[in-house]
C-alpha cells in the first residue's frame, strides 16, 4: 500500500474538540477537516470519515457549529462549518480541561 | 448529505491520484478507506437523530409506498377501521352533546334548579306564592322563576315555545339580549317580549332590526324590546324557547290568572348560588321557609314534600337519565365494534408482517435498528387509522344525519335533532384523531413487535417450503377468539334489547291502545267552563260518526300527558292519614272508550252528577294501597279538601296511561260532572273508541266544524303515542341491532380472512399430505377443525362475558330481567353456524388442492 502512514485513532471523546478547534479559524469542509487536522497533528491524527459526520451533525443539532452550502475554489458546492459563540465557548472549556488534564498525565509519566 | 459524501469520497480521490495512482485504482482505495457510502450514511442518521419531522415524512414516504403495493388490503383495512371509528364517533358527538354540554352562560356551575321531592318522586313546579317565598332568602341564592307555553303566533298556524319568566330570570341565568334590552318593573313594560336570534331569522329574516315591532302570542300583542344570543334557546332541551315574556302575563296564556293559588303547582324555579354556598345549605334554608310558607298557606297539606336544590349546569331534560344509559349502552357496543374492527386490522398487519419477514430481515441485516423499525410499521399503521378515522367522521356525519331524519318524525325530533345537527366540532374532532391513534396502536403494536423480534439470519435462511409450528399462529389465533367473544356479546345485547323492545310494545297496558283515539284540543284563552261545555258537545257530535263506538272526555287526556294528582284524606279510624294520588276527571263512558276492565263494583253512570253523593272509581294499586287490605268498594274519604267526601263504587285493573315502561301508579277516577269547583280539568281530551280504525280525523274535524267550535284539534291514534312514546327504546334496539350485525359481520370477515391466509400458507405441507394419500375429507376436516377451534373457545368466552355483564345491562334496558338463556343460545348458535361456513370455504379450497402443484408452491 502507497502513502499510508501510520496513523492513531483519535481519542474517544476528543474527536468533538478537534472538530471544534479546526473550524475555530475559518469556516471549513468537512474533507478540509480532515486534512487540517492531518497536516496541524503532522501526519498523525486521520479521522475517520465514519465518526466525522456524524460529529459534525450532533454539533450542528447541539448548535455549536453552523453550516453554509459554498461554492469551492474549483468550482464545488461544499458544505461549509463554522463556529457558533456556543461553540467558541465549548471549545475554550473543553481546551483548558484537556491541558489541565494532559499535563497532569505528562507530569506523571515524567517521572524518573 | 449525499452531496456532502461525495464531496468528501472525491476529495480522497483526488489524493490518491496526486500520489501517482490510476483514477479507477485512486477511486476504489478511496472508497475502501471511506467504508462504504450507505453504511456512512445510515450510521450518520442514526447517530444525529434526524429531526424528528425529516424522519416522520420518511417513515411516511415508505409507508406510502409499502400501503399502495397492496391496494385492495389496504381499502379493507381502512374500511373496516372507518366503520368502527364512525359508529364510536358519531355516538360521542350525541354523548358530547348531551351528557358533557354545559349550558353556555357565565359559569354554569352555580346554577341550582329547585324542585319539589317528596317520596321519590320529583316534581319540577311549585306555586306561584311558594316561589314568591323564596325570593330574598340569601341562603337560597338569587331565585328565578319561569313557566313554558305554546302560543298561535299572530293568530297562525305557526307556534311558539313561549317562556313566563320573572323579571330576575336573566340576570340569574346570566344571559342578555344582543340587540335591546331586558323588561324593566315599569307597568308598560308587562307587555313586552324578547325573542330568540332563531325567532328573528324565521319573522324578519337575516338583515333587518326586529326591535319596537310587535307580535301576537295567543292572541294578545306583545312589543319586542329584545334578541337574544345567536344559538341561545333557553336553559331547557325540552323546551328550546322562541320568545321570552314577563311572568305577568300568565293570565294571557292560561286564560286565568294562577298567582294567588297555592295549590297550583306552574312555576319552575332556577337559583344562582354564591361563591361559598352549597346546595346543602341552600337545601336547608329553602326548607325552612317552605315550612313556615306552608303552615301559613296549605294548612293540612302533605308535610312529607321537600324542596331541593339540583345543580343545574346542564341543559335541563325529562329524558336525560334514560337517554343517558340508552348512550352508554350504544357507545359500549360501538366500542365493542372497535375493538373487532382493531383485531381484525391486527390480524391482518399480523398475516402480513409475516409475509414481509424477509424485507424485514433485509432492512435488520443491512443496519436498521429494531426501534426505527417498529417506528415504522407503526407509522404505516398510524396512517391506515388516520385515513380510517377520516372516512369514519364521514361516517358519522351520515349515521348522525340518518338519526335525525329518523327522530325528526319522532315525539322528541326537537331534543335529538338539536343533539346530532353537528356532530362535527373541535371537541369530536380531536375524539376522533385520538380514537384513530388509539387504535393505531391498538392493533399495530403488536404485529411490529412480533415481526421485528426475529433472527435475521434465521429469517433470511427460510425458504417458505418449511412449516413453521403453530405458535407462529397463536397472536392471532388469541385475537380470533377475542374477536370472537366480543361479536357473541354484541349479539346478545342485541337481541336482549330488540327482545325487550317486543315485550314492551307486547305488554298488557291494561287498556286497549288499537283502534283507539286520542283527540287533543287547543282550549288556550277558554274559561274553564266553557272548554267543559264544548268538551262535552264534541264527544256527542263524535259518538253519532258512524264506525265510532264511544266517546269520553278526560282531564288529562287518556294516554302521556301529565298526570294532576291532589291529596286523599282518610276518613274513620285516622284523621291524620293523608297522601298524595294522581287523580283523572272522566266521563262515563271512559272505561268502555279505554277498554279498561273493571274488576269489582260499578262504572260511572250519567246519575253520579252534581248534587248526588260524589264517587269515585280507584284501579288495583290504589285498592290494595290505600285501604290495607280491606275490601275497597264502600270506602269513603276525603278528596281535594276536607269537605268533599267521596265513596269508592268501582275497582278497574291497573292502567299503563303514563307510557308503556312505567308501571302505573295509584289512580282515582273522578266524574267530571261531580267535581265542579273542586277538582281543576286544564286539558281536557277526548278519546274515541272506534271499530276498525275506519273512522279518519277529517271525519271528526268535519263533526266539531258542525258545532261551529273555533278550537283546533289534534287527532293521533294512541297506538301510534305509545311507539312514538318509545322512540328512545326503538332508537336504542336500532343502534344495538346495527352494532351487533356489523361486530358479527367483521368477526366473520376475521375468521374467514384468517384462516384462508393460514391455508395459503400451509399449501405446501397440505400438498404433501395429499402426495403422501391424505384423503381429501380427512384434509377437509383438519383444517375446517383447525379454523373453529379459537371460534369455539371465543363463543364460551363470550357466553361467559355476557353472563357477566348481565346485571350491568339490566341496569340500562328497561324490563330486562337477565340474559334469557334461549337468546344467548340462538347467539352463540348463530355466530358458530357463520363461523363453520366461512371455515368451510378455505377448507374445501385445501381439500380441493392439487398436489403437483401445491407443493411447488412458496
Amino acid at each position: 500500500m502507497t502513502g499510508q502512514t501510520p496513523r492513531d485513532e483519535v481519542l474517544q471523546g476528543t474527536l468533538q474538540m478537534l472538530v471544534l478547534k479546526a473550524v475555530s479559524l475559518e469556516p471549513m469542509h468537512g474533507w478540509g477537516i480532515t486534512e487540517r487536522l492531518l497536516q496541524w497533528s503532522e501526519e498523525i491524527l486521520r479521522v475517520n470519515q465514519g465518526s466525522l459526520y456524524p460529529t459534525l451533525y450532533q454539533l450542528e443539532q447541539e448548535g455549536m457549529i453552523s453550516s453554509r452550502w459554498k461554492v469551492t475554489e474549483n468550482n464545488r458546492r461544499a458544505r461549509y462549518y463554522s463556529l457558533t459563540l456556543a461553540g467558541r465557548r465549548r471549545l475554550a472549556d473543553e481546551q483548558q480541561s484537556w491541558m489541565r488534564a494532559s499535563r497532569a498525565v505528562n507530569l506523571i509519566l515524567a517521572m524518573k | 448529505m449525499d452531496e456532502e459524501m461525495r464531496f468528501h469520497l472525491d476529495k480522497l480521490t483526488e489524493r490518491y491520484e496526486r500520489e501517482g495512482i490510476s483514477p479507477i485504482r485512486a477511486r476504489r482505495l478511496a472508497l475502501i478507506e471511506f467504508g462504504g457510502l450507505e453504511r456512512n450514511r445510515e450510521h450518520a442518521r442514526e447517530v444525529v437523530r434526524l429531526a424528528p419531522l425529516d424522519r416522520l415524512l420518511r417513515d411516511v414516504r415508505y409507508g406510502a409506498r409499502v400501503l399502495t403495493r397492496t391496494p385492495l388490503t389496504t381499502a379493507a383495512v381502512v374500511l373496516t377501521l372507518a366503520i368502527g371509528i364512525g359508529g364510536v364517533t358519531a355516538l360521542f358527538g350525541i354523548l358530547d352533546r348531551f351528557v358533557f354540554r354545559r349550558l353556555d352562560v357565565p359559569h354554569p356551575d352555580a346554577l341550582a334548579a329547585v324542585v319539589g321531592t317528596r317520596a321519590g318522586d320529583v316534581s319540577e313546579s311549585m306555586s306561584y306564592p311558594a316561589f314568591r317565598s323564596l325570593e330574598g332568602v340569601t341562603a337560597v341564592g338569587r331565585v328565578a322563576g319561569y313557566a313554558f307555553r305554546t302560543a298561535a303566533i299572530d293568530a297562525g298556524a305557526d307556534s311558539a315555545i313561549v317562556q313566563l319568566t320573572s323579571d330576575d330570570w336573566f340576570e340569574t341565568v346570566g344571559v342578555h339580549p344582543v340587540v335591546g334590552r331586558v323588561w324593566g318593573a315599569a307597568p308598560a313594560d308587562q307587555e313586552t317580549a324578547l325573542i330568540s336570534d332563531a325567532m328573528r331569522r324565521r319573522r324578519f329574516g337575516s338583515a333587518s332590526n326586529a326591535v319596537g315591532t310587535s307580535i301576537e302570542l295567543a292572541g294578545h300583542r306583545f312589543t319586542v324590546i329584545g334578541v337574544m344570543n345567536p344559538g341561545f334557546s333557553g336553559i331547557s332541551l325540552d323546551f328550546p324557547v322562541d320568545v321570552w315574556v314577563p311572568i305577568a302575563a300568565e293570565p294571557q296564556f292560561d286564560g286565568v290568572p294562577e298567582f294567588a293559588d297555592p295549590w297550583r303547582n306552574w312555576v319552575r324555579v332556577i337559583t344562582r348560588l354564591g361563591d361559598a354556598q352549597t346546595t346543602a345549605s341552600g337545601d336547608a334554608a329553602a326548607n325552612a321557609v317552605f315550612a313556615s310558607y306552608r303552615r301559613a298557606y296549605m294548612p293540612g297539606s302533605d308535610s312529607t314534600e321537600r324542596l331541593s336544590l339540583v345543580r343545574a349546569a346542564q341543559p335541563m331534560t325529562r329524558d336525560r337519565s334514560s337517554v343517558e344509559r340508552g348512550l352508554f349502552l350504544a357507545i359500549t357496543l360501538a366500542v365493542l365494534v372497535l375493538l373487532i374492527a382493531c383485531a381484525n386490522v391486527a390480524n391482518l398487519q399480523l398475516a402480513r408482517s409475516s409475509g414481509r419477514r424477509r424485507e424485514i430481515a433485509v432492512r435488520m441485516a443491512l443496519g436498521a435498528g429494531r426501534s426505527s423499525l417498529i417506528r415504522q410499521l407503526l407509522t404505516e399503521n398510524a396512517m391506515l387509522a388516520l385515513f380510517g378515522g377520516a372516512l369514519g367522521l364521514w361516517i358519522a356525519v351520515l349515521a348522525s344525519r340518518t338519526l335525525t331524519g329518523v327522530a325528526a318524525s319522532q315525539q322528541f325530533g326537537a331534543m335529538i335533532g338539536s343533539l346530532t345537527s353537528s356532530v362535527v366540532n373541535l371537541r369530536t374532532l380531536v375524539f376522533t384523531i385520538a380514537l384513530s391513534m388509539a387504535s393505531a396502536l391498538g392493533f399495530g403494536l403488536l404485529p411490529a413487535i412480533r415481526a421485528t423480534g426475529l433472527d435475521p439470519a434465521w429469517t433470511l435462511r427460510q425458504t417458505g417450503f418449511l412449516v413453521r409450528g403453530r405458535s407462529g399462529y397463536l397472536g392471532i389465533s388469541s385475537l380470533l377468539v377475542i374477536q370472537l367473544a366480543t361479536s357473541v356479546v354484541l349479539l346478545i345485547s342485541a337481541l336482549m334489547v330488540a327482545a325487550t323492545l317486543r315485550e314492551v310494545l307486547t305488554l298488557d297496558l291494561g287498556f286497549g291502545p288499537r283502534e283507539l283515539l286520542q283527540v287533543a284540543i287547543d282550549w288556550r284563552g277558554v274559561p274553564d267552563s266553557t272548554s267543559r261545555r264544548e268538551a262535552s258537545a264534541i264527544a256527542s257530535a263524535i259518538r253519532a260518526i258512524p264506525g265510532v263506538v264511544t266517546a269520553s272526555v278526560s282531564s288529562p287526556a287518556g294516554f302521556g300527558r301529565a298526570t294532576t294528582s291532589t291529596e286523599a284524606y282518610h276518613v274513620g279510624d285516622d284523621r291524620s292519614r293523608r297522601r298524595t294520588i294522581e287523580y283523572q276527571v272522566v266521563t262515563p263512558e271512559f272505561f268502555a272508550a279505554m277498554d279498561m276492565r273493571l274488576i269489582r263494583g260499578r262504572p260511572f253512570t250519567p246519575d253520579d252528577r252534581g248534587g248526588v253523593a260524589p264517587v269515585v272509581v280507584v284501579n288495583e294499586t290504589a285498592a290494595r294501597e290505600l285501604f290495607r287490605g280491606q275490601a275497597a268498594i264502600g270506602q269513603r274519604f276525603d278528596l281535594f279538601q276536607t269537605d268533599h267526601r267521596v265513596e269508592v263504587v268501582g275497582v278497574v285493573h291497573d292502567a299503563r296511561l303514563h307510557g308503556a315502561t312505567s308501571a302505573a301508579p295509584p289512580m282515582l277516577y273522578v266524574p267530571l260532572a261531580q267535581d265542579e269547583g273542586a277538582a281543576f280539568a286544564p286539558e281536557l281530551t277526548i278519546e274515541v273508541r272506534t271499530r276498525a280504525s275506519t273512522v279518519a280525523a277529517e271525519a271528526i274535524a268535519r263533526a266539531v266544524r258542525l258545532l261551529d267550535s273555533r278550537r283546533k284539534l289534534d287527532v293521533r291514534p294512541v297506538d301510534r303515542l305509545i311507539t312514538e312514546s318509545l322512540v328512545i327504546q326503538r332508537i336504542t334496539a336500532w343502534t344495538t341491532g346495527a352494532f351487533g350485525v356489523l361486530g358479527v359481520i367483521l368477526a366473520m370477515l376475521g375468521v374467514y380472512g384468517l384462516h384462508a391466509y393460514v391455508v395459503a400458507r400451509r399449501t405446501a405441507e397440505l400438498g404433501i399430505r395429499l402426495a403422501l394419500g391424505a384423503s381429501r375429507s380427512r384434509v377437509l376436516w383438519d383444517v375446517w377443525r383447525g379454523g373453529m377451534r379459537p371460534v369455539g373457545i371465543g363463543a364460551v368466552c363470550g357466553l361467559g362475558v355476557a353472563a357477566l355483564s348481565a346485571t350491568w345491562l339490566r341496569g340500562r334496558i328497561f324490563g330486562l330481567s337477565g340474559v334469557d338463556v334461549r337468546v344467548a343460545a340462538a347467539a352463540v348458535a348463530t355466530v358458530i353456524a357463520i363461523a363453520g361456513v366461512a371455515c368451510l370455504i378455505p377448507a374445501r379450497f385445501a381439500a380441493r388442492l392439487d398436489p403437483a402443484r401445491a407443493l411447488r408452491a412458496d
